[in-house]
């Protein structure tokens, strides 16, 4: 490691705890550990949740992809701001109005059922899970790539500043370290920008032209594989759009706000940093492209997919400063992002698991605070041994697993609760019991599982979304028709379903309104 | 102020409007952006349409995409200041005028 990038990476450092110390003297209940007591504003936690969503996947990936794919590339981009506006129009205000900690805290204002909460912990805790570990096994990889230390080393590093940052500062800590993290990238995609575009007489479709006749147009088009590689490629936009919101870590950032209005605040953040941020990627790309072309280090970069195309471009045009600095933004990029699934994975199984269905809310504050701290500690060294023992796997398949589970057990359970008066709670168990198992069988069919020989497998899609999430819907909408309640359960499910209506909408529990309200309701 | 026979409670009044005029909203932007987006998305995986070039260096493609992202903050602008401006007259409306 240069000199430079020592100074770089021992202030980042530094400074995250900082903020750690900083949050860990207010981090002293359980309320704070899980979601800062709802004490973030609006703007700040749009800058968290932006941070969130571009993860070191998007900023080295997306810009790799769109480098080695062209166009094709660029769909790994266009779907982030389409499904934060989904997410603000149709969960983000209900989210906040409605939940307390976590994701079960929203169903169970509607079904009391230990199913219920049991089957929305768990699949939060098996998608943060599998979302973890591809994060640990590809940031291992990567500051193994950039700074040339052990696999082992760079693991156990990440992991060991993770379980600081989470453990001491818990989510407000975690949430002030993305948004450095995002600030630190914005400016990191600012001086990018500038650096190539001053190769270009600072016009950015000259890039275009460019690269247009360079790549003979191909660059620029679209790319349609043969059989069913269309269907794949929709599949895996089709499921990621809607994983989106489903995905616990981004979901609960929305109770780390006060109201609904600042939920809305959040979103609209996040959607004008994604907007600004992403559309810059293809110029960066073809930048890459065209300033590398006889690169010998870029050629095997995109022979193995393009991960390190931004940082070649940024020692290209920056040299080893930019280059540290540039590092530094995706180690920090890599460490923001787990904390947040560390702790969507400890509000899952400290709350809902261990609190509400194995003690029957009858935990003390002190007590939920420690289970929550051991469950950061747990979530953490479960991930890393994985992490560890599938080093030399192809991991890449499990993120996409996460997040069609996301989409396909979590999402339809969070829309009926919120939209459908005649769904039922063995609706939404089964249809999210559905939604899993056939992400996960999907998954074990499709050529993931058969590298060798793709035409074995029984499915040929890789991303299952296109399949999994439909029949999570459907199973949910037949079972709750097959078991509508008769009689006075049915008056008493439709009063429930108008009171988590009410309270959706105005963030008003009618119960805690005056007595006439409620029957009003 | 509590609620009479001939008079819903405040709380339930403002419900009912609010609910009202964000399911319209709602619904209306999820459409145009659930459509929008999934027809990019059928055009460039399923048919050549946006395979050809505008101009050198600009394929129907790309500019469809840079499209959908200001179509996407122009709806999200939309969203928030309906949302507000709904709020914001719910907040003054103590006579019941709405």
């Amino acid at each position: 490691m240069s000199s430079e990038a020592s100074i770089i990476f021992v202030l980042l450092v530094a400074v995250t705890l900082g903020i750690t110390w900083w949050a860990g003297r207010r981090n002293t209940s359980v309320e704070s550990h899980l979601v800062a007591k709802g004490s973030v504003s609006g703007r700040k936690n749009g800058v968290a949740i932006a941070g969130d969503f571009i993860s070191a996947a998007t900023f080295l990936g997306t810009t790799g992809a769109i480098a080695v794919g062209g166009f094709n590339g660029f769909y790994l981009a266009v779907y982030i701001p389409v499904a934060f506006l989904l997410a603000l129009l149709l969960v983000a205000e209900p989210l906040r109005n409605l939940g307390h900690f976590t994701l079960g805290d929203v169903l169970a204002t509607r079904f009391g059922s230990d199913g219920v909460r049991g089957a929305i912990a768990i699949s939060s805790v098996v998608v943060s899970l599998l979302y973890m570990v591809a994060q640990f096994v590809g940031a291992a990889l990567l500051i193994q790539l950039l700074f040339d230390i052990d696999y082992l080393v760079a693991a156990i590093a990440i992991g060991g500043l993770t379980l600081l940052y989470t453990l001491v500062g818990g989510m407000l800590a975690t949430t002030y370290i993305q948004i450095l993290k995002t600030c630190l990238l914005l400016l990191c995609g600012v001086l990018l920008l500038g650096f190539a575009l001053s190769h270009f007489g600072w016009n950015p479709f000259t890039v275009f032209t460019q690269i247009h006749a360079a790549s003979d147009g191909t660059a620029l088009q679209p790319f349609r594989g043969e059989g069913a590689a269309p269907w794949d490629q929709f599949s895996l936009i089709f499921g990621v759009t809607l994983g989106v919101l489903g995905l616990p870590h981004v979901m609960i950032r929305f109770l780390t706000v006060k109201d609904s209005a600042e939920a809305r605040k959040s979103a609209v953040t996040a959607i004008w940093i994604f907007a600004a941020f992403l559309i810059t990627l293809p110029v960066l790309s073809y930048a890459a492209v065209l300033l590398l072309a006889d690169d010998p280090q870029f050629q095997a970069s995109a022979a193995a997919g393009g991960n390190m195309t931004i940082p070649l471009l940024s020692a290209h045009l920056g040299g080893d400063a930019l280059l540290a600095f540039v590092s530094a933004v995706a180690f920090a990029t890599i460490l923001a992002a787990l904390s947040g699934l560390v702790i969507a994975t400890t509000g899952s199984v400290s709350h809902d698991l261990y609190s509400k269905l194995l003690r029957k809310g009858k935990v003390g504050h002190a007590q939920q605070l420690v289970v929550a701290r051991i469950a950061t500690v747990a979530s953490v060294v479960v991930a890393l041994l994985i992490a560890l023992l599938v080093r030399d796997q192809n991991v890449a398949f499990l993120a996409t697993l996460a997040i069609a589970v996301a989409a396909s057990a979590n999402l339809p359970a969070l829309l009926f609760t919120i939209y459908v008066r005649r769904t039922t709670a063995a609706g939404v168990t089964w249809g999210m019991v559905a939604g899993l198992v056939t992400a996960v069988a999907m998954i074990l069919m499709s050529p993931v599982f058969h590298p060798e020989n793709p035409e074995a497998a029984l499915i040929p899609l890789k991303s299952p979304g296109l399949v999994s999430i439909p029949v999570g819907f459907v199973v949910m909408l037949l079972v709750s028709v097959a078991t509508q309640p008769r009689g006075d359960r049915k008056g008493e499910a439709d009063r429930v379903f108008d009171r988590v209506r009410f309270q959706a909408t105005t963030g008003i529990d009618p119960r805690k309104l005056e007595g006439d309200t409620v029957d009003a309701v | 102020m509590s609620a009479t026979p001939d008079r819903p409670h405040p709380a339930v009044r403002r419900f009912e409007i609010l609910a009202r005029r964000r399911s319209v909203l709602v619904r209306r932007l999820a459409l145009v952006t659930l459509v929008a987006f999934f027809t990019q998305q059928v055009l460039t995986n399923f048919t050549g349409a946006l395979d050809h070039f505008i101009v050198d260096g600009l394929s129907w493609a790309y500019l469809y995409a840079f499209v959908l992202f200001g179509l996407i903050v122009v709806l999200t602008a939309v969203y928030t200041r309906s949302m507000d401006k709904v709020e914001r007259e719910l907040a003054t409306d103590e006579d019941g005028a709405l």
